[in-house]
């Protein structure tokens, strides 16, 4: 167990690789209720996001939800969210536990000028997760939806395992797999009756495998890949601010520089790359990378690929810095080959 | 967790073992539930000599990385190759398949470094050192709360979930 943003989290269950591997080859369960979730409700509601949010939020139809920022005037972001529109006039936020206050605050001002009201239901709200090839077969013996309707970024409301929930086909893990957003207090029933669904082809996996499974797939996370100084474009994320948008938006004069700068080829002065380790020692968090003997950036993310068996890395480098690159592992130089993100694709199923 | 009564510890969780002129080190079981899935190895050099409370070697796991110490002054006689391909045996069996490195020192056992911890002192230890237990997330900062909302009308399951969301506390 271990602190995270005020929550007490499970770290691991056992091993942190069997849970990661059971993700990638049947499923896992997952408990993300230290997630912030803050709904803005109202007739002006999506509007109101449209304002607050880089994303073309008003487009969504009830049901469906998208991958999108809250970036601050400067076009710095505050954090990365998913959208679920829950109808017409509901949509839910879902923030970073450990930036939901700030998200909660700003949503709040932003929201205020349209109307529509903007409320925390973090405390209320339990997220569990089921995720991997297996996860729909195992979530179809607790409930009633039909599944096979509910797309990829997309949900609907109804009951799981008697809770009633809010159910998406989303995750951060880079498999197929379900978030269950229900009331706190049904939280136990819906993780036991998927666990005891699921037998032996489902396992508690806690945090360590799900940084690992968003670093294997390529996902940013926030504080790491993405943070107040770091614009969406930098990160290779530019396509979720909306510039076709018709409305205004917090921070759209700073990110349409941006995007013109990125299109005449005198973009971000650095960009996101993935980098796998040619050594056996981990590149991590922080550490100095090299190119042609010069520091040209640092490491966001990394850690040993359970799927690969390699170290993989996430950085930021001077863009156009061509390698070959190393890595300064406390002080050893540590050869890594660029890579094309994301390090792991699931192959589709038909 | 298991911290054997017949070896001796250091408060860098490494456990000791000796047999006549040589010493035979790992990291406890503790240690290896803390670190986590341990990856990667590296050990000192076979004839290479290691002092006392400096660093020879690293223990990778998937979360973090950590040093390892020796415990006394002398030369490496041996390592354990088997963590190359394995170091999984550092979490299956880490007083036994998972240990690390050997080391001759002079002086036989009345030589031994004076801060080496019994058994009893190890676990006493780790006691200070331990998190708390549980598996349910506790808010331990309620964040600032915005207005009440209004449930939309019509579909069911959507009022059966905010109405819930509404009775929770």
């Amino acid at each position: 167990m271990t602190d995270f943003a005020g929550w007490l989290m499970p770290l691991r269950y056992g091993s942190e690789t069997a849970e990661h591997l059971a993700v990638r080859s049947s499923a896992g369960l997952f408990d993300l209720s230290h997630m912030g979730e803050i709904a803005v409700t109202g007739p002006s509601a999506a509007e109101a996001l449209d304002y607050a949010l880089t994303g073309w939020i008003s487009r969504l139809k009830a049901g469906q939800a998208r991958y999108t920022m809250i970036c601050a005037p400067d076009g710095g972001i505050i954090d990365d969210l998913v959208v679920y529109r829950q109808d017409e006039t509901r949509f839910l936020v879902i923030a970073n536990a450990s930036n939901a206050s700030v998200v909660l605050a700003e949503l709040a001002g932003r929201c205020a000028a349209a109307g529509a009201e903007v409320t925390d239901e973090t405390a209320q709200t339990a997220l569990v997760a089921i995720q991997g090839q297996n996860a729909p077969a195992i979530l179809s013996q607790v409930t009633a939806l039909p599944l096979a309707g509910i797309r990829y970024y997309s949900g609907m409301y109804g009951d799981v395992a008697g809770v009633p929930a809010w159910v998406a086909r989303t995750g951060y893990t880079g498999e197929d797999g379900f978030e269950v957003f229900c009331p706190a207090d049904g939280a136990e029933q819906v993780w036991d009756a998927l666990a005891k669904a699921g037998g032996s082809g489902v396992v508690p996996a806690g945090l360590a495998a799900r940084d690992t499974l968003r670093l294997e797939a390529g996902m940013p996370l926030y504080g790491n890949e993405l943070g107040r100084d770091v614009r969406p474009y930098e990160a290779g994320l530019g396509k979720v601010v909306r510039l076709d948008k018709p409305a205004d938006f917090v921070g759209r004069p700073a990110l349409a520089a941006a995007a013109a700068a990125e299109q005449e080829g005198s973009g971000p002065p650095r960009e996101l790359i993935g980098l796998i380790g040619r050594s056996r020692r981990i590149p991590r968090h922080g550490y100095p990378v090299l190119s042609d003997g010069a520091p040209v950036g640092t490491v966001t993310s990394g850690a040993p690929s359970p799927t690969l068996a390699v170290p993989v890395a996430m950085a930021f480098v001077e863009r156009g810095a061509k390698g070959p690159f190393l890595i300064d592992v406390r002080g050893r130089l540590e050869p890594a080959d660029r890579t094309q993100l994301p390090f792991y694709r699931r192959s589709q199923q038909a | 967790m298991s911290v054997p009564a017949e070896l001796h510890y250091t408060s860098e969780h490494e456990w000791v073992s000796i047999n006549g002129d040589v010493a035979t080190i790992g990291i406890t079981d503790y240690a290896a539930n803390a670190l986590g899935d341990v990856v990667y190895v590296s050990l000192p050099a076979v004839s290479s000599s290691v002092s006392a409370g400096e660093p020879c070697g690293e223990v990778e796991s998937t979360k973090s990385v950590s040093d390892l110490f020796s415990p006394l002054d002398g030369e490496v006689t041996e390592v354990n190759e088997e963590l190359d391909d394995d170091p999984g045996l550092v979490n299956a069996e880490p007083y036994r398949a998972g240990w690390m490195f050997r080391v001759r020192f002079a002086g036989g056992e009345s030589a031994l470094p004076s801060d080496l911890l019994t058994a009893a002192q190890y676990e006493d230890l780790t006691k200070t050192a331990e998190l708390p237990g549980g598996c349910r997330p506790i808010p331990q900062t309620p964040g600032p709360r915005g207005r009440k909302t209004t449930p939309p009308e019509g579909d069911q399951a959507a009022g059966a979930y905010l109405r819930s969301l509404r009775q929770t506390k």
